[in-house]
């Protein structure tokens, strides 16, 4: 018989209503076989009492359920962002809190690369926070005017590029296309703001941020940036169905260093899905570390660039957004999908579009009535009372965005949404209220990965700004701590594995520095990650400043 | 073949799933008329993928594999595009087929940028036989509508499956929805394939001129097409002396709306050492700077209309107006 591991601490969360506190947690074979006081742990037959975590908090290892591979690639290119954010190898990278900072790092970074004329990249750039000052072509030009330099913003959906790049791709003020910004004098700043003019701005100087994003770097870098952030298992929600993909994946979360379980839903073509016949491949990959075989669909757009589909119209006039999948298409895959008994996971933004998906689910329940689905709705922030009701009473689940309310929030109150929606969006209390599974994630690269993060959004829902927006929506600690946990694996249908610490279930636990159920809410994003343990197998965050 | 600098034309091909954009395409791909046309489709549930690889095996075939997750547009489709024009042999052009609730209009903005991609038209199919309860839908007729006032021209498709009414109370919609509409009447999208496309010749012979059976200067000529669509005619215009551009721009927005397609090889005063090439797709217009004159500058015009007939001694009055 294997020897049975006693973990000790100052206090264990372990989300079981049966058992909610305990000292320690015995570990055997990569499960959890005990719960309780030590001397009742250690009493068997051969054990060895691990104090390595003691004055720490162990919580379950918590669960991103809406993430995306990319969130590791970033970091091979210049970081500008405002905030100060962690690294893939533990560093804290700091943020650049002037417009001046930014065009420092820039210039250090041109300094120490090769004169090959290749394009500097930098990202996370979110000019929101420097008030009266625009970043221009001519702060860029300064760094260079010879090396195209293209700045992603923290939205990914605006760029700042010098002259260079404007030449090369054929933008001037009088370029009669969407998405150029000009100042008062007629000049383009530089800032392309349109999906078009951004994406030939990439191709003109062989820029790309997506580039080997599923690469061996990027799988490495996400399971780092789990391990850093006390993510036990993340997703990547769009994965392709490509078994060289799917193999790459396979074989680097098996290695026993990789710090994370991956659970991927495939995408397919679209406005097509995936493949029906490819899907019994794909599944055919998974293993303890490795969960594929849910369904990636998507309806509509998303709210900061007017592309969701909306009930109401946008608060500043902008007209209603986009199918991203014709409406008859998307019945047709979700009664194909469900009928072949796989479980989806479904982008749905605005209100229009999470109403049409559930009515699409109801068609397709009734057509074939299937039992513990678990289908769910993903971002969802315009859910109100009767759509979360209607989710509960077809057995779907929803999954969403906190953090957007942090990050989003002033735009949504300035521009797209106006106060009184704004205030209602991500109703977590009202889901709660409903009684409608739900789980909280960061779809992280779109903010930034951290469970202590998306729980402080959760509880606290203030803005960038310092807004206080919707206070009645504000979730307890332990319904956001069961929310990025419990909720958010009971979404991946693993609910029996992870997302508590009960025997049976796997020793995946996340070690904190400090107790969220103690602490100030305000300071809960600031809780340290100390460690994470994946079956029983001990990984140090190893942050440093 | 389209050198590295020269930007490829780009033909977008818009409508609602079932409007009959892959028949005009199949139409598009069997004439490509010396052509080697890339192609990427959307819609890709929507056709048989190996019947166009055959149709089109003159040039490259890409299916969108997927898109940007905030967009429409999509990394995969500017990517898919860029991969045609950077290949070892670069299609003469390339026609997209949008998704069925694409803005045919945001693709096309990949053309006005005109430095990798030059736009020739935008064409928007429409059913006629179910359009108007499709534009009834709520969840959809902003799309629809989306869809209609981008297209350069529009194709009003299965006009045999409608009467004469309803017919006219679709034109009437029409023109109240974009009042400078250019659309042709048609069956099967059969259309004459020159009418869509950007015709790559620099002289006027066999362009857009062939659609006409015969071409007399100053004159007009009817042509029924095949099946019970549109009647097409031409009419044809030359002169040695030069235009004046900005007479000449505002002849040519004022023309009548039964003129959907023209080109021309003009004079133009401010530009008289050089051709200035007049093309015009729908209520598209451009004027560009061509090559320069290497026989006696001459400007020849062609312009195809449909349906209802017109006045030739008006439209030759009005251009020999924009004349210096």
């Amino acid at each position: 018989m294997t020897e049975t591991t006693v973990f000790t601490a100052a206090k264990i969360h372990t989300l079981d209503p049966a058992r909610p506190g305990a000292a320690a947690v015995a570990v055997q074979d990569g499960l959890i076989v005990g719960v309780g006081a030590v001397d009742d742990l250690t009493s068997g037959g051969s054990t060895r009492i691990d104090d390595r975590f003691a004055g720490k908090i162990i919580l379950p290892g918590f669960v991103e359920g809406h993430a995306h591979v990319t969130t590791g690639g970033n970091w091979q290119h210049v970081y500008v962002g405002y905030h100060d954010r962690l690294a893939p190898d533990g560093t804290v990278r700091k943020g650049a809190r002037t417009l001046g900072e930014v065009i420092d790092r820039l210039r250090d970074a041109e300094r120490s690369m090769p004169d090959d004329g290749r394009p500097l990249l930098a990202w996370a750039f979110d000019p929101i926070f420097f008030e009266g000052g625009r970043m221009t072509v001519a702060d860029l030009d300064a760094v260079s005017r010879s090396r195209p330099i293209v700045i992603n913003h923290q939205s990914a959906h605006a760029l700042n590029v010098n002259s260079v790049v404007l030449e090369r791709a054929g933008l001037g003020p009088s370029t009669e296309v969407d998405g150029i910004v000009v100042d008062d004098g007629g000049k383009a700043t530089g800032e392309l703001r349109e999906a078009v003019v951004m994406h030939i701005a990439f191709h003109a100087v062989g820029a790309d941020f997506q580039k080997d994003a599923s690469s061996e770097i990027g799988i490495w870098n996400f399971g780092r940036l789990a391990n850093l952030t006390g993510v036990t298992t993340i997703t990547d929600l769009y994965l392709a169905q490509s078994t060289e993909t799917a193999e790459r994946y396979r074989r680097i979360t098996a290695d026993p260093q990789f710090p994370a379980r991956v659970v991927a839903a495939i995408r397919g073509p679209r406005p097509a899905g995936p493949d029906l016949a490819r899907m019994a491949e794909m599944l055919a990959y998974s293993h303890d570390k490795l969960r594929m075989g849910s369904i990636k669909l998507s309806v509509d757009g998303e709210i900061p660039t007017y592309t969701a589909r909306l009930k109401q119209p946008h608060h500043d006039g902008t007209p209603n957004g986009v199918w991203t999948t014709h409406p008859e298409e998307a019945r047709r895959q979700i009664r194909m999908y469900h009928k072949a008994g796989y479980q989806l996971h479904i982008h749905a933004v605005g209100d229009e579009a999470s109403g049409l998906v559930l009515e699409f689910i109801a068609e397709a329940l009734a057509a074939a009535p299937r039992p513990d689905h678990r289908h769910t709705i993903q971002h969802c922030p315009l859910m109100d009372e009767a759509q979360f009701r209607s989710a509960r009473d077809l057995g779907v689940c929803v999954n969403l965005l906190s953090n957007h309310v942090h990050f989003y929030g002033d735009i949504h109150v300035e521009r797209t949404l106006g106060p009184a929606r704004a205030a209602r969006m991500n109703a977590l209390a009202t889901a709660k209220r409903v009684g409608v599974n739900f789980a909280i994630h960061s779809d992280s690269p779109v903010t930034p990965l951290g469970p202590m993060l998306s729980i402080w959004s959760a509880v606290n829902r203030r803005t960038a700004k310092g807004r206080l927006l919707g206070p009645e929506e504000r979730l307890s600690v332990a319904d956001a701590v069961h929310a990025m946990t419990l909720g958010s694996a009971y979404t991946l249908k693993l609910d029996h594995e992870i997302g508590s610490i009960v025997p049976g279930k796997r020793a995946d636990f996340a070690v904190l520095d400090q107790d969220p159920f103690a602490v100030d809410p305000i300071d809960l994003k600031d809780i340290a990650v100390h460690a994470t343990v994946l079956g029983g197998r001990c990984f140090e965050a190893r942050t440093r400043p | 073949m389209a050198g590295m600098d020269r930007p490829t034309p780009l033909t977008i091909i818009g409508g609602f799933l079932g409007a009959g954009k892959t028949t005009l395409l199949r139409r598009i791909l069997a004439e490509p008329e010396g052509r080697r046309l890339g192609v990427a489709i959307n819609d890709f549930g929507a056709l048989n993928i190996d019947e166009l690889l055959v149709a089109g095996r003159s040039g490259p075939v890409v299916s969108l594999a997927n898109g940007c997750v905030c967009c429409q547009i999509g990394d995969s489709l500017i990517d898919a595009l860029f991969a045609m024009r950077n290949a070892a042999q670069p299609p003469d052009g390339i026609v997209v087929e949008a998704s069925g609730v694409a803005d045919p209009g945001k693709i096309a903005q990949l053309g006005r940028i005109g430095r990798f991609f030059r736009l020739n038209s935008i064409a928007v199919v429409v059913d006629a036989d179910n359009v108007l309860s499709q534009a009834a839908d709520p969840l959809l007729s902003d799309t629809m509508l989306r869809q209609l006032r981008a297209a350069d021209l529009l194709l009003l498709n299965k006009i045999d499956l409608v009467d004469d009414n309803a017919l006219r109370a679709i034109e009437r919609w029409l023109a109240a929805i974009v009042p400078d509409h250019r659309a042709i009447k048609c069956v099967n999208a059969a259309v004459p394939v020159r009418l869509v496309l950007d015709d790559q010749s620099p002289s006027l012979d066999g362009g857009v001129a062939g659609l006409a059976a015969h071409d007399h200067a100053d004159s007009h000529e009817h042509a029924r097409h095949q099946h019970h669509g549109d009647v097409f005619w031409s009419w044809s215009y030359q002169s040695t002396r030069s235009f004046g551009r900005s007479a000449l721009l505002a002849v040519v927005a004022a023309l009548p709306s039964q003129i959907i397609r023209g080109k021309g090889i003009l004079i133009c005063s401010d530009q008289p050492a050089r051709q200035t090439v007049l093309h015009l797709v729908g209520r598209r217009v451009e004027l560009s700077a061509g090559e320069p004159w290497h026989e006696a500058p001459s400007s020849r015009l062609v312009l195809i209309g449909v349906g209802q007939d017109i006045d030739g001694a008006a439209l030759t009055q009005a251009f020999n107006s924009a004349l210096r």
